[in-house]
């Protein structure tokens, strides 16, 4: 049977030597969720870069036209 | 000096516990959590969340400890009103309370904190909306650190509001029987196949199973030790829980009583007699707060909080309940609690010892009890005694509102057409005697244009 005491003390050296952690963060859930997590955060990386490269082609296609507005003194 | 004693149902936690002290509700904060609380007070997610309505406010007080040798401080939370549990909410309220839990812990991280538990009993409903009444539940983010209530939530909030959604709104009743959530693999073999499309679910749940039962006795020291969370992904997580839970949906629709008022035999002046009598009696008894049972969709509930009245509104109807608190939320109604509730068995005392979570009864007392258009449904669908039935009602509170609907009415005949009458006593009379032992009569009045009456009692 597998001691969970040693993963979550490896996982969370500091924590439980204070006694924080209470619960039992479950083998397969932590598995699970470090790859939900890992694929979930890709997510959140690859939607910021992509707006920062739609932002960056916005301000080339912008740069190419005439202004329309000017800044009122 | 005062009593002083454990809450029962706060134990778990090494960081501190409840405690009572005469009457009054304190937390002691344990030595171990200092640097916890620490962090919450100064880091500004304390008056942050309190600002938002996500946690309980709390104060600092000089009552001494209730364990001297592990106390850090002891603090006095604002009160809740009414403790109610998850099998008690309907469908809206479960998914706010979830989705309050992720508010909160996406709060945290920007405070460099997380939840380190999510459970559903730590929210509570105040002044109409969820928050959090756990103060110890924060501890520090540590970067590279997977979520260690991930599966906590999964199965105290994700499962239960997946099967409700898709599979039955009766699956909330499961959570009375799993003190710490629906387990997943049976919320992944209850919930239809369709829901393996869904990839919040197929990934919370269905995997989540799956990798529960794989890894079940395996070492993953090794595994754990070299792949790390990241703050992008712990924020990629959190995001995918928040909106598997908003893409769930439950509309009431086609349950025996969420159209009850139409089926009625009232007139509208009847109703609004009915409304009218009851205000007078309710402003002679002038109480604090009042349980409405069988409340249907909080009609009269609201005559009683439209005088500033504390009330709690159950019902057995999933319906019903769900109608009354999105009624409650639109109109950001602070007095009322819509709760689901089996007047014919009501919620037990379960968990450890049987007293982590407290009965209905238990809960009791309020001021005022009302039973409107119930006394038939209890006495002749469900065969309970007069007698019986007015002995259980004298535990709730001092004073009853009861309305007496008479055999004669077409409701109680709609309930006798399929059955023998065996209810010899069920007749005005039987009904004053078998409360007249519980009660005096304060006032009674007939509801015009019916046969019903209207009884304002105050117990011996």
């Amino acid at each position: 049977m597998i001691d969970l005491s040693i993963i979550v003390k490896s996982v969370y050296p500091d924590i439980s030597a204070d006694g924080m952690l209470y619960l039992d963060p479950g083998s397969g859930s932590f598995l699970l969720q470090i790859l939900i997590a890992t694929i979930a955060g890709a997510g959140i990386f690859i939607a910021a870069s992509w707006r920062k490269v739609k932002a960056f082609f916005i301000r080339i296609f912008k740069k190419g036209q005439t202004p329309t507005k000017t800044k009122k003194t | 000096m005062s009593k002083m004693e454990n809450v029962s149902g706060s134990f778990r936690d090494p960081n501190g516990f409840l405690f009572t002290r005469g009457k009054t509700l304190y937390r002691q904060v344990n030595k171990a959590y200092q640097k916890h609380y620490k962090l919450l007070m100064t880091s500004g997610l304390y008056s942050r969340l309190v600002d938002d309505g996500l946690l309980v406010k709390h104060e600092e007080t000089s009552q001494s400890p209730l364990n001297q040798t592990l106390a850090y401080k002891v603090i006095k939370p604002e009160t809740i009103g009414f403790i109610s549990y998850p099998y008690e909410w309907c469908f809206s309220q479960y998914k706010d309370a979830a989705l309050c839990t992720l508010s909160i812990m996406k709060h945290a991280l920007e405070f460099n904190m997380v939840l380190k538990d999510a459970s559903a009993y730590n929210i509570q409903f105040l002044n109409g909306m969820p928050l959090l009444i756990d103060t110890l539940s924060f501890e520090k983010y540590q970067e590279g650190y997977p979520w260690v209530a991930y599966r906590q939530f999964c199965q105290h909030f994700l499962a239960p509001l997946a099967l409700m959604a898709n599979t039955d709104i009766r699956m909330s009743q499961l959570m009375r029987v799993y003190i710490d959530g629906v387990p997943l693999d049976l919320a992944s073999s209850l919930l239809p196949a369709k829901t393996k499309f869904n990839l919040g679910l197929q990934a919370h749940i269905h995997l989540h199973a799956s990798a529960q039962k794989r890894y079940a006795g395996k070492d993953i020291k090794k595994v754990v030790q070299q792949r790390k969370v990241s703050r992008m992904a712990f924020s990629g997580l959190v995001n995918s829980l928040e909106s598997t839970v908003k893409s769930l949906d439950w509309k009431p629709e086609g349950t025996e009583w969420a159209e009850y008022y139409s089926g009625t035999n009232y007139t509208d002046t009847a109703f609004e007699s009915k409304k009218t009598l009851l205000e007078d009696l309710i402003s002679i008894a002038k109480p604090k707060s009042i349980w409405d049972l069988g409340a249907n969709t909080g009609i009269f509930s609201r005559v009683a909080t439209s005088q500033g009245i504390t009330t709690i509104s159950f019902d057995v109807d999933p319906a019903a309940v769900e109608i009354n608190y999105l009624e409650s939320k639109k109109a950001k109604e602070k007095h009322i609690l819509p709760l689901l509730l089996d007047l014919t068995n009501p919620s037990p005392a379960i968990g450890w010892a049987n007293e982590e979570r407290l009965s209905f009864k238990q809960r009791a007392p309020t001021n005022l009890t009302m039973a409107l258009a119930l006394i038939h449904h209890m006495a002749i669908s469900n065969n309970v005694p007069l007698p019986s039935l007015a002995e259980f009602f004298s535990r709730l509170s001092r004073y009853l509102i009861i309305e007496f609907v008479p055999k004669e009415d077409s409701q109680v005949q709609r309930l006798l057409v399929s059955r023998e009458d065996i209810f010899p006593n069920y007749h005005q009379e039987g009904f004053e005697d078998a409360f007249k032992a519980y009660y005096r009569v304060i006032k009674a009045l007939p509801i015009p244009e019916t046969k019903r009456r209207l009884y304002l009692m105050e117990r011996h």
